[in-house]
């Protein structure tokens, strides 16, 4: 899948800013452009437009009513957006009156200013006042999109209608959310207005290339693509909790504050009466599920659209180290010979998740089946996960907690005599020897006991939710 | 508490958050060219947990990229390729590190999480981040500063003499006692507080300030230097109008041994 098209630049939040029409600022209008506007069908929105000068919108008109086509489809575009998003329980963007101002913008409308952003961003929302926390704003847009790598005006409006006014959303909630929240809700929220958006399929496909990285630590660096591929995280809570879930966290993060986004995480999923350990290990076994290892287990509606997850490890065995983050998940794919399958390790791995699903066909890879059996490790040892036929096999290994630092192990994973080169064979009584430390073992439910966190999944309610 | 970097030149740090490693490291020195003054005790960086996650190291990786050098008078001029798969790709392939020597600027074929217990690299390079090899980056005693009010040619060895006497030269320090991340004053979220962090800034677009760096090996030599170009094409573009030029992250390096 080729990358997104979009380049979607992170909302700006400040006191007091000029609009486009003020003639300052790094995207604004000049005294030669000669703006016009039109409001859309219900009179929401109000988009502004140069139709002469060096901001001039697509000329195109082609119903010749003497309105470019680019700005009256904004215009209704986004008042379909708005709609959308009060239809799913948030609040809309505050207006200058909710933030006492006048209508800067000649109206009550939301105001959408088409503006040449020469190849700098798209799309933005700017704010006019901050008080308490959120803001009132207006949205800017790209002019013409001449070398915009949208396949059509149509999906780049759509795009960036639902990306940058889900920002004007959050701002009526909390203005100082983190990058991987309000850009990973923001991202959602283009698949929440249209389900069938490339874009928000793309930058999911940016958590999956790295899944050993915490979802909610993107990587230093000027622009790495984390904060938009945690949309997948938020889709996940849309398909497995429901949308309600995600107006919940904007609520919970107005209440708590916008930079709480771990404990105000940490409450919405309380309250569907479950826990981040049972989510995020499902979580990671949907995410093995997609691409073209999607079709038999559960997962995403989309799950086929996206790229296959990174897999870290893959032979017949592995032998190796690895520091597993909180909220990330470590896949290894094995080319079993059939019979029992170990994991060991003398580390403490106390804290992490584990998955067997096996490929659904018995072929090396593709498709795979739902979890055959599931666990929580308690302490260093062996474990027998599974006794499964030959085929390919993979082994989903999560760390579902909030937690500061990693879980570093040296494990092994295959065989009996694989394991022995982590941890000695179970000397007969049920504890294994490894090497001194008393405690031993792990907590497993095999293929007879059916799958912990999928039972969970199924009393609290959750599970695959179809649009 | 981390001690300060003059601290450092005198005892080795063992300090361990979070890490599995058993805090010891293999002692040495660099390679840095006619130095050997200083003998460098390895001490592991204080937050390696933290580290590994925010500056995506990556593990049994070696960076693929070239290091050369050509001589200008008496500079060397080195191209390092950090271009990291590009801007979007950076966080999944691994930094290149480097060392001064007599003969030039020679690359360190080691990988990520090798570099927290190995003295041989001075400087770890990544798109526009320049890790040295001490404080918060590495386990070394590789220190650093800028020179603001002057141009790279007037720098001379007093210059450094003074710097090393007056206490001014320092380390990369990107994390708090309790390992929170701290922000440099770029702008950019999540971009590190490197000591040799003023060689660049962000209109828009990596442009590079022109100050002259003088830089500590972990063998005690010093080193002056200017990172020239960040864009292999269009560094004067960036610089004079903020629009990126092509190729960015192959850091172009005029530097001399002091």
């Amino acid at each position: 899948m080729p990358g997104p098209a979009a380049i979607l630049l992170l909302a700006v939040g400040a006191a007091a800013a000029a609009r486009p029409t003020d003639l300052t600022g790094f995207y604004a209008y000049t005294a030669e452009d000669v703006i016009e506007y039109v409001d859309s069908p219900e009179g929401t929105v109000r988009v502004h437009y140069s139709v002469e000068g060096p901001n001039q919108v697509k000329a195109l008109d082609a119903d010749d009513d003497g309105i470019p086509d680019l700005a009256q489809d904004t215009a209704l575009e986004a008042e379909l957006v708005l709609q959308a998003y009060a239809d799913a329980g948030f609040r809309l963007p505050l207006s200058e009156e909710d933030m006492g101002l006048e209508p800067l913008g000649g109206s009550n409308a939301l105001d959408f200013y088409l503006v040449d952003f020469d190849g700098t961003g798209d799309g933005q929302f700017g704010t006019d006042r901050c008080s308490g926390g959120v803001c009132s704003g207006y949205m800017m847009m790209e002019n013409d999109f001449k070398g915009y790598g949208y396949p059509d005006l149509g999906e780049a409006v759509r795009t960036l209608s639902s990306h940058e006014l889900f920002h004007g959303v959050q701002y009526a909630y909390a203005v100082d959310q983190p990058g991987w929240v309000a850009e990973g809700t923001a991202t959602w929220a283009e698949y929440l207005y249209d389900p069938d958006s490339y874009d928000f399929r793309a930058w999911c496909g940016r958590v999956l290339e790295e899944p050993e990285r915490a979802l909610d630590r993107p990587p230093s660096g000027a622009f790495t693509g984390w904060e938009y591929g945690t949309a997948l995280w938020f889709g996940f809570m849309d398909q497995a909790l429901g949308t309600e879930s995600l107006v919940a966290l904007q609520e919970a993060l107005a209440e708590l504050g916008g930079d709480q986004d771990i404990d105000a995480l940490a409450a919405v999923i309380a309250d569907a009466g479950t826990d981040i350990e049972t989510l995020f290990a499902a979580y990671a076994s949907w995410n093995l599920a997609v691409g073209d290892r999607a079709g038999v287990a559960e997962s995403y509606d989309f799950a086929a659209d996206l790229t296959e997850v990174a897999i870290a490890k893959e032979g017949d065995s592995v032998v190796d180290d690895e520091r597993i983050y909180p909220l990330a998940t470590l896949y290894v794919r094995l080319d079993h010979a059939g019979g029992p399958l170990y994991w060991a390790t003398a580390d403490d791995p106390t804290g992490l998740s584990w998955a067997v699903h096996p490929v659904a066909d018995g072929g090396a890879d593709g498709p795979v089946a739902d979890a055959v059996a599931t666990g929580s490790f308690d302490g260093p040892g062996r474990v027998e996960l599974a006794d499964l036929d030959a085929g390919g096999v993979f082994v989903v290994v999560s760390h579902p907690l909030f937690a500061e630092n990693s879980i570093a192990i040296d494990y092994c994973l295959g065989d009996a005599d694989v394991a022995s080169e982590c941890v000695a064979e179970d000397d007969g009584d049920g504890a294994a020897d490894t090497g001194g430390e008393e405690k031993g073992g792990c907590s497993s439910a095999g293929r007879t006991s059916g799958s912990l966190w999928l039972g969970l999944l199924a009393l609290v309610g959750l599970g695959r939710r179809r649009r | 508490m981390r001690p300060t970097s003059l601290f450092l030149l005198a005892l080795p740090l063992v300090v361990a958050c979070g890490d599995k490693d058993d805090g010891s490291a293999d002692s040495g020195t660099g390679d840095g060219g006619d130095g050997g003054a200083l003998e460098c005790e390895a001490t592991e960086p204080a937050c390696v947990d933290a580290l590994i996650s925010d500056l995506s190291f990556q593990d049994d990786e070696v960076s693929e990229g070239a290091v050369t050098t050509s001589t200008e008078g008496s500079d060397f001029v080195s191209i390092v390729d950090a271009t990291a798969g590009g801007y979007t790709a950076a966080s999944q392939n691994p930094w290149v590190y480097v060392r001064f020597t007599a003969d030039g600027l020679e690359k360190v074929e080691i990988d990520d999480e090798d570099s927290l217990d190995d003295l041989t690299w001075d400087l770890g390079m990544r798109r526009y981040l320049v890790r040295v090899n001490g404080g918060d980056s590495g386990p070394g005693c590789v220190q650093a500063a800028t020179l603001r009010e002057k141009a790279y040619a007037d720098v001379g060895s007093s210059d450094a003499e003074s710097l090393e006497s007056g206490g001014y030269l320092g380390q990369d320090d990107f994390y708090t006692d309790s390992c929170e991340f701290i922000n440099d004053s770029s702008g950019l979220e999540g971009s590190p507080n490197l000591v040799l962090g003023q060689w660049w800034s962000y209109p828009g677009c990596v442009a590079t300030s022109g100050y002259p760096h003088i830089v500590q090996t972990n063998s005690g030599a010093f080193v002056k230097l200017v990172i020239e170009e960040f864009y292999e094409d269009g560094q004067d573009g960036c610089n004079s109008s903020g629009v990126g030029g092509d190729n960015g992250g192959m850091l172009k390096i005029r530097w001399q041994m002091l």
